[in-house]
């Protein structure tokens, strides 16, 4: 077995030689079997461990699964816990890849009312079946049910490469239900903050659609275009769903030749060939471009 | 792929100990190299095996000795050795075939040999070989071969030969076909060959719908998608190339970007265990790695994803990855091409702001960069269209600098600076810079609207001749031009300014037929209305007021010539005594035009309307409001204006004595400004003069003395005209001076400075000094020519007259006397000019009508003395000079008969004479005839 204490900085250490101490000591109650996990502290280091169980500040864990005592270790010293994932979490996130999203959110909701052992520490699994339901709502953009499903959400106990994402449903929370002003101070904020492209441009897209609502529209049209276009690559869901919104806006800027090109590009690239309803509309009240004018002669 | 096993010697039946010890070891060591990857021991030893006993293999071995020659044939595809690989591969296949008689003595690796054989020829380029091959391989191996890695190698062949539409056929069926059992990977592959295969014959548009069934192949994972992205980029490069740009776009929107890839490296080395946590930490260091040196690699991906936009018309689509690159990639080599197209795109979507800010930013970071000159065309002419004319003027004012006039790169700074100057309103040096333009580039690329500028100029200088002949011109040159409307509606202003009235109404008129869309017809309707209101037609100018008013309310910025209009409605019900209407006129317009510079005027005119519907109180608070408001400002038109109609509602609704003390005690704040001070003091002045002087003389002198102690600045042109005719008719000619200079020291624009020329110039004639005289008979003439002020021409006109008949000037008086005789309604000095005229026909010797000319005199004017007698006396003279002694004193009998009573030298004369005269006549002797002139 790895030496779970190699390499580790000095509070995994003092952790470590903690619990060595107290494995020493008479058996205490055991609360609970204890689970393997990891514990990836700030500074990316980890600890090869068992956790007992969480409570607000922090972890309780040991080295061992029968060592007789627990450590506490506090959550600000913790950037997340690599539980080991629950029976079905596998067939859960497999039916939401191949676009089963009810039967994704089925499996997940079981995932999440049956794991809440260690609800409080942030990378536990049931939080993290809550955000892949929203994930699911957003994909399927039902945004009524994850309004809805937003209630009790804690993305601040995500592990660390969720976390952004998990922030952003209080931000679509927040569109579902038309509190614009809200989702706009948070969008300018996080998009004030350092994020990377991928990261922003799902904010892009948020509030594109936040500022198409305050009639903001040029404005509206920067963020949103960029979704598909620095933002490349990132999501062919948004992409599309910028684009349409994109070119509405541009309908209703009476910048027409723009918004006839983007159907175009719409059709082509995202539409296999046709137009949603929304888009056939919006195209048959556009009037008709203007003749190109002829050549002239040499 | 090359298939390598060990297990398939294992069955070899052996022959001698020898011989088995010696192949089976040599065998295994060399299958065991080739598995480390050290096909070039392993080679040496198969040879061996080969050449010991390859001889007769076949009988003496059976099938199972082909394998030997597959793997020899692995190690030298592996080493490069193609043609001894060929060869291997063919041996295997060709002479060591399976049968049934050899159960146990199998070639396991025919069928793959046939396989590799085929890859190693098409690796040799031997395409046709390998189809073959292949084809062979597909007909009689389909269970022994992995029959899609096989399809896609043969289509790739037969692309590569031409046989296109089978090579895609079986591409897609890789692809596409379930039964086929194709890896991901290969399925990819295939889609990736055609994809290739589709931009290499610029075919694009074609393989838009097999994407459109199959692009989840190019979106799996995103480490496994990072590997396409060199591909995907090159593919978007060519049919970009080919113009197939919305594909290109797709293939660069299937492209991992570098984020994703970076979170997938940390979420992994995050969800690691501790074995494999160096290796993943490792590469995800080596990816940051990566992407911190040189360029970022997803910019070039964004450059050529806005550079397809922009070429495809997305404007703001481009703008806006174009502004968001220059934000965030400031170090990138490409800056100056992204700030230039930031530039550009933010010019084209009208996002002014940006694209001002990119375009300094550019010049700031990139002064000597080769396309500082293209982004400064663009930034002069965006800040110009823009409306920021000081900054056009200073950018294109450097630009310039740096060519020789008349030199193309130096056109459009040279045509901005010019118009920027007239935007700017500096008319003077616009019209300098125009005329610069316009004379310098007679093939400007600008020289069209640098025309319409130069003849706006003049417009805007009250030059209106000189811009009629400009407008004309533009009009004949550029008929078709965009701003012909504009053109003429300037025109028909020039038309109205000069009393071409007719030509005025033509203009409007074709104006609003030909151009009903212009955008300031408004403006045009409103100067039919004032042609209309000259001709007296006031319905029909009603009528023209309205559809302005009705056009120019919507339209923005046009709040002004709708209130115009309004103004216009408000007189002409006025003057049709339609006085409900002009109140209600009044009215509507307080309410909805309450920051508009007519508001003054409104109130004036409307007063007879409010008079007469009894609510002339109101406008008195409104006036003085205005007074109060425009009371810092002593040059304020509007001030003189409302206090003149203030003065006269004031006196109107109370009288002058209400209003005297309503003036002596004014309703403004305390102390009162200098500038309203002083009209003040004018005002009482009048309105003393108005009840009567003679009562009132202390109490105006006291008031003038008042006005003198105000410092020259603080007072307007007309109380300083006023104080200083006051002073001058004191006596206090300096004093008079003073003032009269402060009115001229002024831009001409402030008015009375024809006034104060004409009293300067007046009271120089009245000087001994013959430069005095000069000067005053420039001042006069320039109050005559230059300002053609109708009230001060009589004045003017009689001041030449005099100083040239003062200096002996006849023939240059002559013409001045007769103009002022033209001028019926100029009374003031009838008799003089009568007199003066024939005074100067007489130095011309024309005798007979000069003659004419002092009997019209005497005839017309007997009672002007000065004139008269000079008259009678010259007539008489003439006559008797003619011989007509009998005429002549009868002439002196007529003028002594009704003017003898008067004490006046000429009289006196003329009785002398006649009593010399009739002496003469008694003694029949010459007399002198008395050549003076009276």
């Amino acid at each position: 077995m790895t030496n779970p204490i190699r390499n580790l900085g000095l509070t995994a250490r003092r952790a470590a030689a903690v619990a060595a101490v107290l494995a020493a000591l008479p058996a205490a109650l055991q609360a609970a079997e204890r689970v393997p996990a990891h514990i990836v502290l700030r500074d990316r280091k980890r600890i090869e461990c068992f956790v007992e169980r969480s409570d607000n500040a922090g972890v309780f864990w040991s080295l061992k699964m029968d060592d007789a005592h627990t450590v506490h270790l506090p959550f600000d010293e913790i950037a997340f816990i690599r539980f080991d994932p629950p029976e079905g979490w596998e067939d859960a996130i497999s039916a939401f890849r191949r676009g089963d999203h009810d039967d994704a959110r089925r499996r997940l909701s079981l995932i999440a009312e049956t794991n809440k052992r260690f609800v409080t520490a942030p990378g536990n699994f049931s939080t993290k079946a809550q955000f892949w339901i929203l994930e699911s709502f957003k994909a399927q953009q039902k945004l009524d049910e994850l309004s809805k499903g937003i209630e009790g959400f804690n993305a601040a106990v995500l592990a660390d490469h969720e976390r952004h994402g998990g922030e952003l449903m209080y931000i679509w929370a927040d569109v579902a239900r038309s509190q614009w002003a809200e989702a706009r101070k948070k969008l300018d904020a996080l998009l004030s903050s350092n994020l990377d492209v991928a990261r922003q441009t799902e904010l892009w897209f948020l509030r594109g659609l936040v500022l198409a609502r305050q009639e903001q529209r040029d404005a509206a049209i920067m963020d949103l275009t960029k979704v598909f276009t620095v933002g490349y690559g990132v999501s062919p869901m948004l992409e599309r769903s910028a684009l349409m919104q994109t070119i509405e806006l541009l309908a209703q800027t009476e910048r027409l030749d723009e918004a006839r090109a983007l159907l175009d590009l719409y059709r082509v690239n995202f539409g296999k060939g046709s137009l949603p309803a929304r888009l056939q509309e919006l195209q048959a009240r556009l009037p008709a471009a203007p003749e190109a004018p002829a050549p002239a002669a040499p | 792929m090359f298939l390598i096993a060990v297990s398939a010697w294992a069955q070899f039946t052996i022959t001698t100990e020898e011989s088995k010890d010696t192949i089976y070891q040599r065998y295994k060591r060399a299958v065991g190299l080739m598995t480390e990857g050290s096909f070039e021991k392993a080679l040496p030893a198969l040879q061996e095996i080969t050449r010991t006993y390859g001889k007769d293999a076949e009988i003496e071995w059976g099938p199972k000795f082909g394998n030997i020659y597959y793997h020899q044939g692995v190690c030298e595809a592996q080493l490069g050795q193609h043609g001894a690989a060929v060869e291997s591969f063919r041996r295997c296949y060709i002479d060591f075939p399976n049968d049934d008689a050899h159960l146990g003595n199998r070639n396991f690796f025919r069928a793959p040999a046939l396989v590799q054989w085929a890859a190693t020829e098409q690796l040799r380029g031997n395409t046709a070989d390998a189809i073959k091959l292949y084809g062979h391989a597909l007909e009689e191996h389909e269970g022994e071969i992995n029959r899609a890695e096989v399809m896609v190698n043969l289509a790739q062949c037969l692309l590569r030969t031409g046989e296109t539409d089978k090579g895609r056929a079986l591409l897609m069926q890789v692809i596409g076909t379930e039964s086929i059992n194709a890896s991901s990977a290969l399925r990819q592959s295939a889609l990736t060959l055609l994809m290739r295969n589709y931009a290499d014959r610029k075919e694009g548009p074609k393989l838009v719908p097999i994407l459109d069934r199959h692009d989840e192949l190019l979106r799996g994972p995103i480490l496994e998608r990072h590997k396409l992205n060199p591909f995907l980029f090159r593919i978007a490069t060519d049919f970009s190339a080919a113009d197939h740009r919305l594909l290109a776009l797709r293939c660069m929107d299937y492209m991992a970007p570098p984020d994703l890839v970076q979170h997938e490296l940390e979420e992994r080395a995050d969800a690691a265990s501790l074995s494999e946590l160096r290796a993943a930490t490792a590469r995800l260091a080596a990816f940051r790695k990566e992407r911190a040196s040189g360029e970022p690699p997803e910019l070039n991906v964004m450059m050529a994803i806005a550079r397809e936009h922009f070429t495809l018309g997305h404007i703001l689509v481009a703008c806006s990855a174009y502004s968001w690159m220059a934000e965030q990639y400031p170090k990138a080599a490409a800056r100056p091409e992204i700030l230039y197209n930031a530039v550009v795109t933010s010019v084209k979507a009208g996002f002014w702001v940006p694209a001002q800010t990119w375009g300094t930013t550019f010049l700031t970071e990139f002064p000597d960069h080769p396309m500082r000159d293209a982004v400064l065309d663009v930034l002069v002419e965006v800040l110009f269209v823009n409306g920021d004319y000081e900054k056009a003027l200073e950018i294109a004012g450097k630009l310039r600098d740096s060519f020789q006039p008349g030199t193309p790169p130096r056109d459009l700074p040279d045509f901005i600076v010019g118009a920027s100057l007239y935007q700017l309103a500096r008319y003077e040096e616009a019209e300098t810079e125009l005329g610069a333009y316009v004379n310098g580039y007679p093939q400007g690329m600008r020289r069209e609207p640098a025309r319409f500028y130069q003849a706006l100029t003049a417009v805007k200088r009250l030059k209106w001749k000189q811009a009629a002949e400009w407008l004309d011109a533009f009009a004949a040159d550029y008929p078709k031009s965009l701003m012909m409307p504009a053109v003429l509606h300037h025109r028909a202003l020039c038309h109205f300014m000069l009393d071409e009235f007719d030509d005025a109404l033509n203009v409007v008129e074709r104006t609003e037929q030909e151009y009903p869309d212009y955008q300031d017809l408004a403006r045009v309707l409103n100067i039919h209305g004032d042609v209309l209101q000259v001709k007296a037609d006031l319905t029909g100018a009603a009528s023209r007021y309205a559809s302005a008013r009705e056009r120019a309310l919507p339209m923005p910025g046009q709040e002004e010539v709708a209130a115009y209009s309004l103004y216009q409605l408000t007189g002409i019900a006025v003057n049709q005594s339609q006085w409900d209407k002009a109140a209600q006129y009044h009215d509507q317009f307080l309410r909805e035009h309450r920051d508009s510079s007519y508001m003054l005027d409104v109130i004036i005119v409307a007063i007879p309307a409010l008079t007469k519907t009894r609510r002339a109180l109101e406008a008195v608070p409104r006036l003085e409001t205005f007074i109060i408001r425009n009371g810092e400002d002593p040059e304020s038109t509007d001030l003189q204006k409302a206090l003149t109609a203030y003065r006269s509602l004031y006196a109107q609704v109370f009288d002058q004595h209400k209003l005297l003390q309503r003036l002596d005690d004014f309703p403004a704040p305390k102390p009162l400004p200098r500038g309203l001070a002083g009209w003040l003091l004018v005002a009482r002045i009048e309105t003393l003069e108005t009840l009567g002087s003679t009562s009132h003389s202390n109490r105006i002198e006291g008031l003038y003395r008042e006005l003198s102690a105000f410092d020259s600045q603080q007072l307007a042109n007309y109380p300083l005209v006023k104080l200083a005719r006051w002073l001058n008719s004191r006596g206090e000619t300096a004093a008079a001076v003073k003032r009269y200079d402060a009115v001229l020291a002024r831009p001409p624009e402030q008015g009375y400075a024809d006034y104060a020329l004409l009293d300067l110039g007046l009271m120089e004639a009245a000087s001994e000094s013959a430069a005095d005289r000069q000067r005053a008979l420039e001042r006069l003439e320039t109050v005559l020519e230059g300002y053609q002020t109708p009230e001060l021409a009589e004045a003017a006109t009689l001041g030449i007259a005099r100083l040239h008949m003062q200096a002996g000037q006849w023939e240059e008086a002559f013409p001045r006397w007769s103009e002022y005789l033209s001028h019926r309604n100029w009374t003031s000095a009838r008799a003089e000019a009568n007199y003066q005229l024939a005074v100067c026909l007489d130095h011309a010797g024309k005798t007979a009508e000069a003659l004419k000319s002092y009997i019209s005199t005497y005839v017309n004017f007997e009672g002007h003395v000065d004139w008269s007698a000079r008259a009678y006396l010259r007539s008489a003279i003439i006559q008797k000079e003619r011989g007509d002694a009998e005429r002549a004193l009868l002439v002196l009998d007529d003028m002594l008969k009704r003017l003898g009573h008067i004490d006046n030298p000429v009289i006196g004369r003329a009785r002398t004479l006649k009593t010399e005269w009739e002496a003469a006549a008694a003694t029949s002797s010459p007399s002198t005839p008395g050549t003076e002139v009276p």
